[in-house]
C-alpha cells in the first residue's frame, strides 16, 4: 500500500468515529457544533487528498498526507473532549449560566463545552484553528459533578480572555525589561558564570539575537507565569472568595514538582492573598498556610534554577500590574460581581432551609454561599436521614439553584 | 383536609417562616390564589432515569440488592435540556422528576397525581406518590405511556399536580425518606422487612 492509501484509510477511520459520535445524546448543542466543525476539517482534507491524487503530484500528495496526520494528532484529543462533555456525570446545569458569563466576557458568538477530563488539573485548550469562538473547559472527572470547583472555570476563562485581548503582546516587553534589569543589577556574576560568552550589557540583552538563547526562555517562562497569574486574579475577581476555596480544595498542600513556566503554588497563593486584599475579597481562614514553600527541585541544574529564579522574579516585579489588569478587564465587561451580602442572604434564606435559592442572584453568589454553608452541619440535624450525606445534599441544592438561575433567565416565573 | 389553592398561596407567601412551604420555581401566586383549584400544578424537570432492559432478567428485590449497584447496573440517566424532547413510546416506563424543588413544613403532607389532560392522552404519572412532612427535594415521577401513540415530553411542561393536606401529630418528627434532597430521579432501595422475610421462607 502507498502512503496516500494509508492516509485515506486513516481519514475514513476518523470520519467513521465522528459519524458514530454524532449519534450520542448531546446535552447541549455546542458539543455537536464542535463535532460538526471537526468533521468539516476532515471532509476537506479528504477532498484535498482526492484532488492531489488526481493530479498525480507526489510532492502535493505527501504534503496533504502530512497535513492529515498533523490534524489527526491535533483533533483526536478534541474529539475525546467533545465526547466526555456529554457524560451524564457532568453538572450540566452549570452550562447555561457559565455560557452567559463566557459571552459577557468574550462576545455573543462564544460557544462553551464543559467536560470531565482524565487530567486532575483543570485546563482549557489554547485557540484551536477552525474552532474559533469555542471555549473548552475541562474539570477533573472526579470532580465533574461537584459545583464547588466551578469557580476554577473562571481561571480557564481567563486564558481565553488573555488570548482575545492579546495580553502576551502587552506584558512580554515588561517582563523582558524586568529580566534584563535584574541580571544587570543583581545577578550579573551568575549570568556571566552560566553564559560566559554572552554580553550582559542591558542594551545587548534586550536587542541582540545572540543573547536570546540565554534570556529568551526566561522571558517565555515569565510570560506563561504572568498568564497563569492573570488567570488566577481573573477567577478571583469573577468569583470572589469561593475561587480561593476551590483552588485550595483541589491543590493544597501542593507538591514538590513544578514546571518552570508555572509560578510555584506557594507564590500563587501568596499573590492571590495580595490580590484579594486589593479587590476587598475575604480570604478563607488559614489560606496562606495551606501550601508549603518548596525549594526549586534538586534534580534541576544550577543554570536551570538560575533561569527559573529570573522568571519568578520578573513575575513578582509585575504582579501588581497584572492584578490591576484583571480587575480592569472585568470592570470593562460590566459583569455582575459577587457580593458577600448576597451570599450570606442565600445561606440564611435558602440553604439553611434546605432549599435552592432564586432571585437572579448570579452564579458566583450561589457558589460563595455554598462554600460558606458547607461547614454548617447543625442544619442537617433536622434531617437525620441526610446526616452522613450532607455534602451530596448540598451539591444537589446548589446545582438546583444554578438550574433555577438559568430558568429565571429564560422565563422569569419566580416572583 | 386538602388545602385549596388560596391557602397554599398563603403558605407560599411566608418563605421566611422558620418552617416554610417552598415550591421553587414558584408558581405565580396570584394565578394560584385565583385558580379555585385544590392542587398546585408541577412541571417536568430535565433528568430522566430508564431501566436497562438488556441488563436484567427480572427485578428481584428479595435478594437484598445493593442500592448503588442496582442504580449503576440497571438504570440509565438522561439529561434533556430545555428546548429538547423526550419521546415516550407506547408501553414505555421512565422515571422523571419535577422541575420544582418542594419543601414541606412539619404539618403538611401531600400526594402527587397526573393531570387528567395528560391521562386522556395515555400518560400516567404513578398512582399517588405520597410526600411526607419535612420532605425536601424534587419529586420522582413514575411516568408510563399507556396509549398507542408516542408522546413528546418537554422539560418545563406542566405534567402533574400536587395536593397538600394538613397532618396531625408532632411536627418535629422527621421524614425518613431516602428520596430527600435529590434533583435527579432515583431508583431507591427497597427494604424487605423481617415480617416479609419470615413469610417468604418455605416450610
Amino acid at each position: 500500500m502507498t502512503v496516500s492509501q494509508y492516509a485515506s484509510l486513516k481519514i475514513e477511520a476518523v470520519l467513521d468515529l465522528i459519524y458514530r459520535l454524532k449519534d450520542t445524546d448531546f446535552p447541549y448543542s455546542h458539543s455537536k457544533d464542535a463535532l460538526d466543525k471537526v468533521e468539516s476539517v476532515f471532509n476537506k482534507l479528504q477532498r484535498n487528498l482526492g484532488r492531489a491524487e488526481a493530479k498525480g503530484d507526489d510532492l502535493l500528495i505527501t504534503t496533504v498526507c502530512t497535513r492529515i496526520l498533523e490534524e489527526i494528532f491535533r483533533f483526536l484529543p478534541v474529539i475525546g473532549f467533545i465526547l466526555r462533555s456529554t457524560n451524564v456525570r457532568n453538572a450540566f446545569e452549570v452550562h447555561g449560566p457559565a455560557l452567559r458569563m463566557s459571552r459577557e466576557l468574550l462576545g455573543a458568538e462564544t460557544k462553551l463545552l464543559v467536560s470531565s477530563e482524565w487530567d486532575y488539573s483543570p485546563y482549557t485548550y489554547r485557540p484551536i484553528p477552525f474552532l474559533k469562538h469555542f471555549v473548552f473547559i475541562g474539570l477533573p472527572s472526579t470532580e465533574s459533578s461537584n459545583p464547588l470547583v466551578i469557580p476554577l472555570a473562571g481561571h480557564e476563562l481567563g486564558h481565553s480572555v488573555w488570548q482575545q485581548y492579546m495580553l502576551d503582546t502587552d506584558l512580554r516587553p515588561l517582563l523582558q525589561e524586568s529580566v534584563i534589569s535584574t541580571i544587570h543589577t543583581n545577578r550579573r556574576t551568575e549570568f556571566k558564570q552560566f553564559f560566559p560568552d554572552t554580553s550582559d550589557e542591558p542594551s545587548e540583552l534586550g536587542n541582540s539575537r545572540s543573547v536570546q538563547p540565554a534570556i529568551g526562555p526566561v522571558v517565555a517562562w515569565a510570560t506563561y507565569q504572568a498568564q497563569e497569574s492573570f488567570c488566577d486574579f481573573f477567577g478571583l475577581k469573577l468569583f470572589g472568595t469561593c475561587y480561593l476555596h476551590a483552588l485550595a480544595y483541589l491543590l493544597a498542600p501542593g507538591m514538590v514538582w513544578r514546571p518552570t513556566f508555572y509560578p510555584s503554588l506557594f507564590t500563587r497563593f501568596e499573590n492571590l492573598v495580595t490580590a484579594a486584599k486589593l479587590y476587598h475579597i475575604e480570604v478563607p481562614d488559614g489560606f496562606e498556610n495551606m501550601v508549603m514553600r518548596h525549594p526549586l527541585p534538586e534534580h534541576w541544574s544550577e543554570r536551570e534554577k538560575f533561569l527559573t529564579s529570573l522568571a519568578d522574579h520578573a513575575l513578582q516585579q509585575n504582579v501588581g500590574d497584572i492584578i490591576d489588569l484583571a480587575k480592569a478587564i472585568i470592570k470593562e465587561t460590566g459583569i455582575q460581581l459577587p457580593s458577600d451580602e448576597t451570599a450570606n442572604e442565600i445561606v440564611e434564606r435558602f440553604f439553611k432551609k434546605t432549599v435552592p435559592c432564586h432571585g437572579k442572584v448570579g452564579l458566583a453568589n450561589i457558589l460563595n454561599a455554598a462554600w460558606k454553608f458547607i461547614g454548617e452541619n447543625e442544619v442537617w440535624a433536622e434531617y437525620p436521614q441526610m446526616r452522613h450525606n450532607e455534602r451530596n445534599c448540598l451539591m444537589e441544592i446548589v446545582l438546583k439553584s444554578i438550574e433555577i438561575l438559568e430558568i429565571e433567565e429564560r422565563a422569569p416565573i419566580t416572583p | 383536609m386538602i388545602l385549596k389553592a388560596d391557602v397554599v398561596a398563603s403558605y407560599l407567601e411566608e418563605p421566611d417562616s422558620t418552617d416554610p412551604l417552598v415550591i421553587t420555581p414558584s408558581p405565580d401566586i396570584e394565578v394560584l390564589r385565583g385558580s379555585g383549584a385544590a392542587s398546585v400544578d408541577l412541571r417536568l424537570g430535565t433528568w430522566f432515569l430508564s431501566l436497562r432492559h438488556a441488563k436484567m432478567t427480572c427485578i428481584d428485590v428479595t435478594k437484598g440488592e445493593d442500592y448503588h449497584e442496582a442504580s449503576e447496573k440497571f438504570t440509565k440517566s438522561s439529561y434533556i435540556p430545555f428546548g429538547q424532547d423526550f419521546i415516550l413510546h407506547p408501553g414505555s416506563f421512565v422515571l422523571g422528576i419535577t422541575l420544582e424543588w418542594i419543601r414541606l413544613p412539619g404539618l403538611l403532607s401531600g400526594f402527587v397525581i397526573g393531570k387528567s389532560s395528560w391521562g386522556r392522552r395515555g400518560l400516567v404519572i404513578a398512582t399517588a406518590t405520597g410526600v411526607h412532612p419535612r420532605f425536601t427535594g424534587c419529586l420522582t415521577l413514575e411516568i408510563t405511556n399507556l396509549g398507542h401513540i408516542p408522546l413528546k415530553l418537554k422539560p418545563g411542561m406542566l405534567i402533574c399536580q400536587l395536593f397538600l393536606e394538613e397532618v396531625r401529630g408532632s411536627a418535629s418528627e422527621s421524614d425518613l425518606s431516602q428520596f430527600n434532597a435529590r434533583r435527579k430521579p432515583v431508583l431507591g432501595k427497597m427494604n424487605i422487612d423481617d415480617f416479609s422475610k419470615m413469610l417468604s421462607e418455605e416450610i
